[in-house]
């Protein structure tokens, strides 16, 4: 054997004790501060569930009881609440809630789409600026032009019209849906345009045939965004309507609570409250349960990443 | 050879959503400050014949110690339930239940719980919010069965704590939109930052406070201005539950506007204080996108 070679040869693993005895102490802290951390995280989560939770019991509950008052109590169930939402003045509450909400949703499309359309392929000039000012406009909550609004649609004669409330709401919808849109049609290849353009197709055309089919997402996003807009507004309609045969959903669960608020609580029917709540939430839980994944994804590409 | 999309788009496809944007977005607050300088009124000689008045309604306000009541509310209710309530409770939530936290497994089933509800609680229509919390802070509602099982006494929550309530209502109504975007940002944070700091032996909060909440700065900040401007112009709720009282305690400068114009009709200074918050609204709306533009 090489004489050179030894020593490397006679190289053996250091001596190492299964358990380093500095470090003991350390490494109970560590497993006792996990738990504490476990622990506390639990009680934390218990306490903020219950927050949210303790709100909703009364209503869940009383939705599916014979005459509840607003005492939570868990007996007496029935679904006998809902059938009769079909009867009397709730039918007409929710016939006119989908009149607002199906025609908030269709002037936002029929008007937002065509006009997203020179936003996402045109220049022109003041284009930056008025996407901007549709941003803008975008935060100013509806409370600040409460009034200016009732004015104005008092002049123009919206006072008690569906159609009025569904106006105003598409208008709020607009600016929101054309900076989708445009996003949505920048993204369609434009060589599927330049094509049509060649074979001499009109411009009405090509938005028809060729970008509709092809933008249906962003239109579900956004026709569902300006639907339960429309679904829960409650501001639009307190101005607008004053005729209680034309009040939607959320004007008669108002009116119900201010009646039980002032006269006590004799006059209101409870279970039918509760039970047309529970029906009117179901709309936007249901189109958040759709959209929930292109929400978050929009909001890290939107509000993270900028 | 590529041909210009000029004949693509005529122009005029853009007037009926501008034109409908122009007249119930725009319009109302340029009418807003017309208006407001008349003395217009629902009732009464004044909606008759209304007659220009300039700056009098403005000087007016200026002086009327129920406008800066107003004000003063409207500061609180924004304190307390966006800066403190939606704010922070949207952060907690965000951080005990996101998903890269290596704590044990079966902490999960509770902060799914926990994320649930409170999206439930966020999609709510605004006057269901408002019947479910009165129903819970009435006399006879769950707050005070809960209450008493510790032994205290019941109470007259929407009265005795009216800006409370309200407040406390509201965080409830708005934090699921604070959770949800503050997850988001979590998981954009790359993961062996994290890491790298706990092999380092860094504690939970300290990798919090040192790693987690400056990489968080951006969308913290752009969601403090966000939400600032929609609690600023929360109305809907607080008119369900207190309705500005008892008296004047819980009147949002929002509400105080809505009460002169539709209960005292007077709709030109009621006005006066519309524009009062559409100017501070605009205000918070270009801080909103300049934090936006600098943190870019």
């Amino acid at each position: 054997m090489d004489e050179r070679l030894s020593p490397y040869l006679e190289v053996s693993p250091p001596a190492r004790p299964l358990v380093r005895a500095d470090l003991l102490p350390w490494a109970r802290r560590a497993i006792w501060g996990r738990w504490a951390e476990v622990v506390l995280n639990y009680l934390a989560l218990a306490t903020i569930a219950a927050y949210f939770l303790a709100p909703m019991v009364w209503l869940v509950t009383s939705a599916f009881r014979a005459n509840p008052s607003v005492y939570v109590a868990f007996e007496g169930w029935t679904l006998a609440n809902f059938p009769r939402l079909l009867k009397e003045e709730t039918f007409l509450w929710i016939r006119n809630s989908l009149i607002i909400a199906l025609g908030t949703t269709a002037m936002t499309l029929l008007t937002a789409f065509p006009a997203a359309y020179p936003f996402a392929r045109l220049e022109f000039r003041g284009k930056a600026t008025l996407l901007f000012a549709l941003a803008l406009s975008m935060t100013i909550p509806f409370s600040a032009v409460l009034l200016p609004t009732y004015s104005l649609a008092r002049l123009l004669g919206l006072q008690n019209s569906l159609l009025g409330v569904a106006l105003i709401l598409a208008a709020r919808q607009i600016p929101m849906a054309i900076w989708v849109l445009k996003e949505f049609i920048r993204a369609i290849p434009i060589d599927l345009e330049e094509a049509a353009w060649v074979d001499g197709a009109s411009p009405g055309a090509v938005l028809l045939r060729i970008l509709l089919p092809l933008s249906g997402p962003g239109l579900a996003v956004v026709g569902l965004m300006a639907f339960v807009g429309g679904w829960g507004d409650f501001a639009t309609s307190l101005i607008l309507l004053s005729r209680e045969e034309l009040f939607p959903i959320s004007m008669g669960i108002y009116k119900a609570s201010i009646e039980a608020t002032s006269w006590g609580y004799v006059t209101v029917d409870y279970g039918v409250m509760a039970a047309i709540s529970l029906l009117y939430m179901a709309f936007p839980a249901l189109a958040f349960l759709l959209t929930h994944r292109y929400l978050v994804a929009g909001m890290v590409i939107g509000a993270v990443r900028e | 050879m590529r041909f210009t999309p000029r004949a693509g788009a005529p122009h005029w496809w853009l007037f009926p959503a501008l034109g409908l944007w122009g007249l119930f977005m725009v319009g109302p607050g340029l009418w807003g400050v017309l208006i407001s300088m008349t003395n217009v009124a629902l009732t009464g000689p004044e909606a008759r014949a209304p007659r220009f008045v300039g700056l009098e309604n403005y000087l007016r306000l200026l002086q009327d110690p129920l406008f800066y009541n107003a004000v003063r509310n409207s500061f609180l209710f924004v304190l307390g339930s966006a800066i403190l309530g939606q704010c922070g409770l949207g952060l907690l939530l965000a951080v005990l239940t996101s998903e890269r936290r290596r704590i044990w497994p079966w902490i999960r089933p509770g902060g799914r719980l926990a994320t649930t509800l409170c999206y439930l609680s966020w999609i709510t229509p605004e006057t269901v919010v408002g019947l479910s919390w009165i129903s819970f802070l009435s006399y006879e509602g769950v707050l005070n069965q809960l209450v008493g099982v510790f032994g205290m006494p019941p109470r007259y929550w929407l009265v005795q704590h009216a800006m409370l309530a309200i407040i406390a209502a509201n965080i409830w109504w708005g934090t699921g939109w604070s959770m949800m975007l503050f997850k988001a940002a979590l998981e954009s944070i790359p993961r062996e930052v994290e890491e790298a700091a706990e092999v380092d032996g860094a504690s939970g909060w300290s990798r919090f406070r040192h790693i987690t909440l400056p990489l968080l700065r951006g969308p913290l900040l752009a969601n403090l201005t966000l939400i600032t401007i929609w609690t600023y112009g929360v109305f809907g709720l607080p008119l369900m539950l207190t309705g500005g009282g008892p008296v004047h305690r819980t009147e949002l400068m929002t509400i105080y506007a809505y009460l002169i114009g539709f209960r005292f009709f007077k709709l030109g200074y009621g006005m006066a204080v519309s524009v009062g918050i559409l100017i501070i609204t605009l205000g918070l709306a270009l801080v909103y996108y300049r934090t936006l533009s600098r943190e870019r």
